[in-house]
């Protein structure tokens, strides 16, 4: 039969209970609710109330750690003020298991029952939960899951204000092997960083040495030591003489050099604890713990260990041989543990995220507001590699709406980059080009596997999707003018459809789609300068950070997918809600006439088949709306309107009327701001004629190049045949 | 992993098994509960048993075992089973049984009636018929009945199980358990052979699982102390001849025989713990640690009774559970006495463990009709 040990302070009336939840304890338990558990007794001692209560504990025949089913716990409250109850167990025997505080007394053993914050924990703290809490907690110990196989070994020594910081790509095996001097550091009150080698402060008032032991597989300790004897004893547990390592590190130093300065620093004393998940298995992490010492110097350490010997003068004079210490002159040399933290490595970084690591190059253009911030996202996550182009110098106004701080003015965008990449411990970025990004040609792509296109410029986005040669696919994410709509454009990894037609899906969204329609508002703009371009949109940070979220985790997905996408975001005026829709781009076609080509799509051929259709017998038509792009020659079919009100629609002849025509053509221009107009006309002929022109579509021709050829731009002209045949006439200019 | 309930029925049994390979046995069916009663206690096991085969996508149990017709282990089984002999027993809201276990005692004896009576029609026209039915005892206790009917031993011999005995189509290899037979059984003695066919079903159910020892349950029904006295004299004799029979008393679960009844381990009660017979004693040292043991019954009374179940005996089980820091249980006081509930005991590769699952208010009020409003 189990033995138990009496909880502390002596047996009161339930009524005499003076703490709030001790009392909601016992109400609880003595409730007929209370399933698996029962109160035993109460108690107090000075201002602590103390419940012990009985639980029945699920475990199974086979244990992990020895949990009863029926296990006694005391829970001390403290009555004057709201802190965290204590909840000990009782069993003389409670094994020694993860997840025990470290208290002065080691029985009976306290249970670290949370993982939050009192202050976080007792906002939902009830009695009945209490109790489930503490039964969950032992049912999980007893078959070895409270913590998980997944979980990181547990820490051995937890909080307190001192903290040593290690570079993230510290080779444990530096500091758990032999007589490893590091030299240190920037020091705030309370925090020690060990700078990354080359960075490292020659003026360091303080030494850093490490002393390892052997493997081990016992992850708990059950105290903090408090002294230097406290810690060897701690040690000599785990298999190291630490007395005696200490006294050879510091032998060594003396005798190394005459005065040897390492001997007036101060030491941070760092134990490397490799640590295996069973007996005898392989390393799997090795824990740090590590102390500090004070106003202690080595030399007192020395002096303490009896390896070092001091005159009246204080001078430090020879090493003694064969003395030995007592180690209760350890006890005077207090010391304090740190808790040691490593510096954040990429793959850190990704699982802070919870976001695969991406380890392709990205190429970004343009660290404008929205870039840098999209750049900032995806850096903190640890995607990619980067080299980044921009060629704009960090403007008194970029600080409304940028990455960088107001003081970064003056500067390169792209060195600001590199600046701040380098506050991390992992190559961020490659390399920065402060570059026109319109000078760039296939060959400084090479090696990326995506290109990013931050820069929001048309010409920028063209370019690219024009650039001989170039075999990376590009994704651009921009900002729609007005700022209420984000939009990005995803080329396939085969680059069959490229950024200047997804650009054109997005503006037939615009007139079509209600997620993208009232997406682009002429913004207002600001002047910052006297020149003629010296005007900045007015566009809100809180935009711009709304959408560097939504582009910087769907660019995470879109990396990883291998088609084309248009995907587009529109956020709510009033409410700021927001609605997306992304779409796959139809089937297309490039036909190529004389210097032109003509790009449309099936999306366009089975709206004017349907318009065809309404009208059958007779023919029908209207007007194409459309983009050119005379720079490369290209007429990008985008959308059509159907026929006038007055139009003549004969079974043999169509007449193509005005009405409402203009204001639909000025009201699409205005919707899209300009980039899509009139393009050309197109009209049906029926059952049974080809879709090619007859010799009235040869006038009629005639009168279309005239006109467009008078504004230097080609003349289209589209039939609609049966079964979704279509018929394109095409001219270039003559001018 | 394997699961056992025992279902909150008051002194009346009712044991569901589900194998990791999604089969199911059952035994016994002793649905004395009346829904409609609200301060009544008792599990509407109609329902649970649905619930927990997970009615309506399966609608058949592999294994319905009787092991023997009083009541409280056959009562409502005429309201929920699909029966083969009668129409009357045949609509789509009915479990199938894929095959019947009874007591040969189940077939042959006369005068009984309601579902102890429709469940012996239905076992002796399964008998008839030649299948979906499996009895329990010496073949030639048979004999008689099956000459009635014009059948032979020779015809229907594979169909009975004597004590002994593993019961046919189920192996450890193959299915992960293994039905032992110990009762019905028959006892030898100077006159000769004595059948003792008011014997109820007895038998060590044996769970194999990866990664851990084979875990055995005795399923005791209402076993009384006479019957362990021959039971284990039995098995012991056995076991010296052969060392594969000397684990067939060993248990994991144990179900306190008879509702935690005196009769099953002495003549008398005793004062303050009942005093078991030695061949009783050896059975209870044959537990396990960390074992589990249930008394199928109401809630154990502090003061003396007639009816089990007896505080006496439960107090004897309770030593032998504190000696194996076994779970000793009651149905009708577990999770509480004021809300009983399903116990649950898994099998994995940790042993046997009794679920001691707390839930929520929440999950508990959304799942339950409430009280009227308004």
């Amino acid at each position: 039969m189990s033995v138990f040990l009496s909880a502390a302070g002596d047996p009161i009336a339930k009524e005499d209970l003076r703490a709030r939840r001790a009392k909601a304890l016992i109400g609880y338990l003595e409730s007929p609710s209370a399933t698996y558990a029962s109160l035993f007794e109460v108690r107090a001692i000075g201002n602590y109330d103390v419940v012990v209560m009985e639980l029945d504990v699920e475990r199974p025949q086979k244990t992990v750690h020895d949990i009863a089913s029926k296990e006694r716990l005391a829970i001390v409250f403290d009555s004057e003020s709201d802190v965290l109850p204590s909840v000990l167990a009782l069993r003389e025997d409670f094994p020694l298991v993860p997840h025990i505080n470290r208290t002065s007394a080691e029985k009976p053993r306290s249970l670290c029952l949370y993982d939050e914050q009192w202050p976080q924990a007792r906002l939902s703290w009830t009695a009945a939960g209490f109790v489930r809490r503490i039964r969950t907690w032992l049912a999980d110990t007893a078959v070895g899951q409270l913590h998980r196989d997944d979980q990181i070994l547990e820490p051995l020594v937890m909080s307190t204000e001192w903290r040593l910081i290690l570079p993230a790509n510290m080779n444990p095996s530096i500091l758990g092997s032999e007589a490893k001097v590091m030299s240190l550091l920037s020091a705030g009150e309370h925090t020690f960083v060990v700078l990354p080698e080359g960075q490292q402060n020659v003026n360091a008032q303080t030494l850093l040495f490490a002393i390892a032991t052997p493997a081990t597989c016992h992850g708990i300790v059950r105290r903090t030591p408090s002294n230097l004897k406290e810690l060897h004893e701690l040690l000599s547990g785990f298999g190291l003489d630490l007395a005696e390592a200490l006294r050879v590190r510091i032998r060594d130093w003396k005798t190394a050099r005459a005065n040897n300065p390492i001997l007036k620093l101060k030491p941070i004393l760092v134990v490397a604890l490799p640590k295996c998940r069973i007996e005898g298995g392989s390393v799997e992490t090795t824990e740090f713990l590590a102390f500090v010492f004070g106003t202690k110097i080595i030399e007192d350490l020395g002096i303490a260990l009896s390896v070092l010997s001091k005159e009246g003068t204080g001078i430090t004079t020879g090493v003694l041989i064969g003395a030995t210490a007592s180690l209760e002159q350890l006890a005077d040399l207090e010391l304090a543990p740190m808790q040691v933290l490593a510096g954040l490595k990429r793959t850190d970084a990704a699982k802070y995220n919870d976001t695969p690591v991406f380890d392709g190059t990205v190429f970004a253009i343009g660290m404008g507001a929205l870039g840098s911030q999209i750049f900032n996202n995806l850096l903190r996550s640890g995607f990619g590699t980067w080299k980044v182009v921009d060629d704009d110098t960090f403007a008194p106004h970029n600080a409304a709406r940028h990455l960088f701080p107001a003081g970064a003015v003056g500067v390169e965008k792209a060195r600001l980059i590199t600046q701040l990449s380098r506050t991390f411990e992992w190559e961020v970025v490659r390399n920065v080009e402060i570059r026109d990004a319109l000078t760039l040609t296939s060959g400084d792509f090479v090696g990326s596997s995506a290109i990013f296109d931050f820069s929001a410029s048309v010409p920028v986005s063209r370019h690219l999707a024009n650039c001989e040669g170039l075999e990376a696919r590009c994704i651009a994410a921009f900002i729609t003018p007005g700022g209420s709509g984000l939009v990005l454009l995803v080329e396939d990894r085969s680059r069959r459809v490229r950024l200047d037609w997804l650009e054109m899906l997005h503006y037939r969204q615009v007139l079509n789609n209600p997620v993208a329609i009232d997406t682009m508002v002429a913004p207002n703009r600001s002047r910052y300068g006297n020149g003629c371009r010296d005007v900045s949109a007015i566009l809100s940070q809180d935009d711009v950070s709304l959408w560097a979220s939504t582009a910087s985790r769907a660019l995470k997905k879109q990396v990883q997918s291998d088609g084309a996408a248009l995907l587009f975001w529109k956020r709510d005026p009033e409410s700021g809600a927001v609605m997306s829709d992304a779409i796959s781009p139809p089937r297309f076609a490039r036909v190529l006439m004389g210097e032109w080509t003509v790009v449309y799509d099936d999306w366009l051929r089975d709206k004017l088949a349907r318009y065809r259709a309404a009208k059958l017998p007779n023919e029908t038509g209207g007007i194409l709306i459309g983009h050119f792009d005379v720079q490369n020659s290209i007429c990008y079919l985008v959308d059509a309107l159907p026929s006038p009100g007055d139009s003549v629609e004969w079974p043999t002849a169509y007449y193509r009327g005005i009405e409402g025509l203009r204001d639909s053509v000025v009201d699409i221009e205005k919707r899209t701001l300009g980039q899509t107009t009139y393009v050309g006309e197109w009209h049906s002929h029926p059952d049974g004629c080809r879709a090619r022109p007859s010799e009235d579509d040869l006038t009629a021709y005639g009168w279309l190049i005239e006109y467009m050829n008078s504004d230097s731009y080609p003349a289209i002209m589209v039939i609609v045949g049966q079964a979704g045949e279509l018929g394109i006439v095409a001219a270039e200019p003559l001018t | 992993m394997s699961t056992v309930i025992f279902y909150p029925l008051g002194n009346a049994d009712s044991t569901l098994i589900k194998l990791d390979s999604g089969k199911f046995i059952l035994f016994d069916f002793g649905n004395e509960g009346d829904p409609s009663d609200k301060t009544d206690k008792r599990i509407d096991l109609k329902k649970a048993v649905r619930d927990d085969i997970g009615w309506p996508e399966q609608k058949e149990i592999d294994v319905v075992a009787f092991t023997h017709g009083d009541n409280d282990h056959v009562a409502g089984a005429s309201e929920i089973f699909w029966l083969n002999y009668s129409t009357t027993y045949q609509d789509e809201d009915r479990i199938k049984i894929k095959e019947l276990w009874v007591p040969a005692h189940m077939i042959v004896e006369t005068n009984v009636d309601g579902d102890n009576y429709i469940i012996r029609q239905e076992a002796r026209h399964r008998l008839k018929e030649g299948k979906g039915i499996r009895v329990f005892s010496r073949p030639e206790a048979l004999s008689g009945w099956l000459a009635e009917n014009g059948l032979t031993i020779e015809e229907r011999g594979h169909l009975i199980t004597n004590a002994g005995k593993v019961t046919p189509g189920w192996t450890l290899d193959a299915d992960g358990i293994e039905f032992f037979v110990h009762s019905p059984f028959a006892h030898r003695h100077d006159a000769g052979i004595e059948d003792r066919n008011q014997n109820c079903l007895v038998m060590q159910a044996v769970f194999r699982q990866e990664g851990d020892d084979d875990r055995r349950m005795l399923i005791t029904a209402d076993s009384n102390m006479e019957d362990w006295n021959l039971m284990v004299d039995i098995t012991k004799a056995h076991a010296e001849k052969d060392a594969a029979k000397k684990d067939r008393l060993k248990w994991d679960i144990f179900k306190c025989p008879h509702h935690c009844s005196y009769t099953a381990m002495s003549d008398e009660k005793g004062e303050t713990k009942t005093k078991p017979s030695g061949q009783f004693e050896f059975l209870l040292s044959e537990g396990s640690k960390k074992s589990v043991m249930v008394s199928s019954s109401v809630v154990i009374p502090t003061t003396d009774e007639k009816q089990p179940p007896h505080f006496q005996t439960y107090n004897r089980y309770k030593e032998t559970a504190d000696l194996l820091e076994a779970d000793l249980r009651v149905t009708m006081e577990h999770p509480s006495a004021l809300w009983p509930g399903r116990m649950i005991v898994k099998i994995d590769r940790n042993g046997v463990m009794l679920q001691k699952e707390s839930i929520a208010a929440a999950v508990s009020i959304t799942s339950q009709t409430s009280p009227r409003m308004g």
